[in-house]
């Protein structure tokens, strides 16, 4: 997979870089058990400071997706067997509320969420699509 | 050999090296990044522009002109002025460089005007499968290879020792003739063998620094560019390596020069048909992959959108200096090779380093030959 960030983008790069490994999980471009860039070279291709990967990786960490293995390197856990071991139901229905709101204040509707909704869960690779 | 013949032999290798870098040089935009435009950012797709295609082929010209001239200079100086063939032989990497500015300034203006510009400054780094599938360099310890190479030099410094004569001529002029004499004793042995360590060191350090590098991925294609820089890099590890244990095993020849096997004139027609072999696959490399694999790239489309630009960066075009990069190692942006970050304190701390050893070695040297 690749990871690309954006020094311009609001998000704080250790943030875009913890979405991105997620995403990869979550599209099976990264497996159980994958080696992830080491720290320096992670730093080093993407010309950012080293506390900046260290904070990204510590973050995915802490919410189980990765197994950090002090000098070895950073790995890919397995995937959460418990649906509330990687991101609670509490805070997914949190960001899905903070999502739909910023919807609504910009201008979409109740329609168009939830049509957006169904096709990003439509393209959830690894599972057998059924109707919402 | 008569001593003619064979300074004809030096002065025509030395014109034909002075030739093959200065038109090495000349190709340098065609062996760039397509991002890149004498050493200035541009969008891939604006290397199509007519005016970029100008400037090229006025740089290839020019270059290929003065490398010609340097050339011809150089054979018809052969070794009789030293100071001055020095400079005939520098012109072509002067002229390269001057030019590369002036082309530089001009495309940064048509940039301006044209409002080539970043719309972001995006970073890639490749993980998983496309991290596993891009070739590495060679592993550091492929250079434990110079380690056979040293010790052949030693026993046969070691079986020839017997038949030198004493005292051993241990450097000749430019004529063949010795003008420096060494008792026989352990320095004679040590000699041929602190020279192989110390290529052997240089070579090695310059291994490592391909594998320190960063991956330069460009942000328009990541994929494609890792392959390709790994490739790129792989190639240029091994043409090293190649390079390396051909130079320091012809070091071998001089043992055999103080034992009278080969004559001085021999040795020095060897030595000058090594180097030229040397240079041919480290030229091959970059003329048949590019800088950074580019060459490999050749036939995809070309990205209209600029996803970073660090212009800002690069000191003179050749320079790279910033302290928010822990990058210490990255490609060169003009030519084909690696440079240094010097926003990094640790690449001044390698720059020390390396000036003592050549001052330690050149010491040393001056020890052993008394």
């Amino acid at each position: 997979m690749v990871i690309t960030i954006d020094k311009l983008s609001d998000t704080p790069l250790y943030l875009q870089l913890r979405n991105q490994v997620i995403a990869g999980i979550a599209a099976g471009e990264l497996r159980p058990g994958d080696a992830l860039p080491s720290v320096r070279s992670l730093a080093e291709d993407l010309g950012i400071n080293l506390h900046t990967v260290n904070k990204a990786y510590a973050t995915l960490r802490d919410e189980g997706y990765v197994i950090l293995l002090g000098r070895r390197g950073a790995y890919v856990a397995d995937a959460p067997a418990d649906p509330a071991a990687g991101m609670g139901e509490k805070d997914l229905a949190a960001e899905l509320a903070r999502l739909a709101t910023e919807f609504k204040a910009s201008g979409g509707t109740r329609q168009a969420f939830l049509d957006a909704a169904r096709r990003a869960a439509d393209d959830l690779p690894g599972e057998a699509r059924h109707a919402l | 050999m008569p001593s003619e013949l064979v300074s004809q032999v030096v002065s025509a290798s030395m014109a034909l090296i002075t030739l093959l870098s200065g038109a090495l040089l000349a190709v340098v935009p065609w062996l760039t990044r397509r991002r890149e435009a004498f050493a200035v950012t541009v969008p891939e797709a604006a290397q199509a522009d007519p005016r970029l295609t100008r400037m090229r082929r006025a740089y290839l010209a020019a270059m290929l002109a003065v490398s010609a001239v340097a050339a011809a200079a150089t054979f018809a100086l052969g070794s009789s002025r030293p100071l001055a063939l020095c400079l005939v032989v520098c012109a072509p990497v002067a002229t390269g460089f001057a030019l590369m500015l002036v082309f530089r300034a001009r495309v940064r203006a048509l940039k301006r005007s044209e409002g080539w510009q970043a719309h972001g400054k995006r970073a890639s780094a490749v993980a998983g499968s496309a991290q596993r599938n891009a070739p590495r360099p060679l592993p550091l310890t492929v250079n434990l290879l110079y380690l056979p190479v040293i010790l052949a030099t030693l026993a046969l410094t070691l079986a020839l020792y017997p038949a030198m004569p004493d005292p051993v001529p241990t450097h000749f002029d430019a004529a063949g003739v010795p003008d420096t004499l060494t008792p026989k004793g352990w320095q004679i042995v040590a000699m041929p063998v602190a020279v192989q360590a110390f290529l052997a060191l240089c070579f090695a350090a310059t291994h490592w620094t391909m594998l320190r590098s960063r991956r330069p991925l460009a942000p328009e294609s990541p994929a494609a560019s890792a392959l390709a820089y790994g490739t790129f890099a792989r190639a240029q590890s091994v043409a090293l390596l190649v390079t390396g244990l051909v130079v320091t095993a012809s070091i071998a020849l001089m043992p055999l020069a103080f034992a009278g096997v080969v004559t001085p004139a021999q040795s020095v027609v060897a030595l000058v048909v090594v180097c030229v072999g040397a240079i041919v696959p480290n030229v091959a490399v970059s003329l048949v992959y590019g800088q950074n694999g580019s060459r490999l790239m050749r036939r995809m489309a070309a990205a209209d959108e600029l996803a970073a630009d660090d212009d800002e960066h690069w000191l003179l075009g050749v320079f790279y200096v910033n302290r928010d990069d822990p990058t210490l190692v990255l490609p060169r942006r003009f030519g084909v090779g690696w440079a240094m970050n010097w926003g990094n304190p640790r690449a001044w701390g390698l720059l020390a380093l390396l000036v003592a050893a050549v001052a330690a070695f050149a010491v040393g040297l001056e020890v052993l030959l008394g």
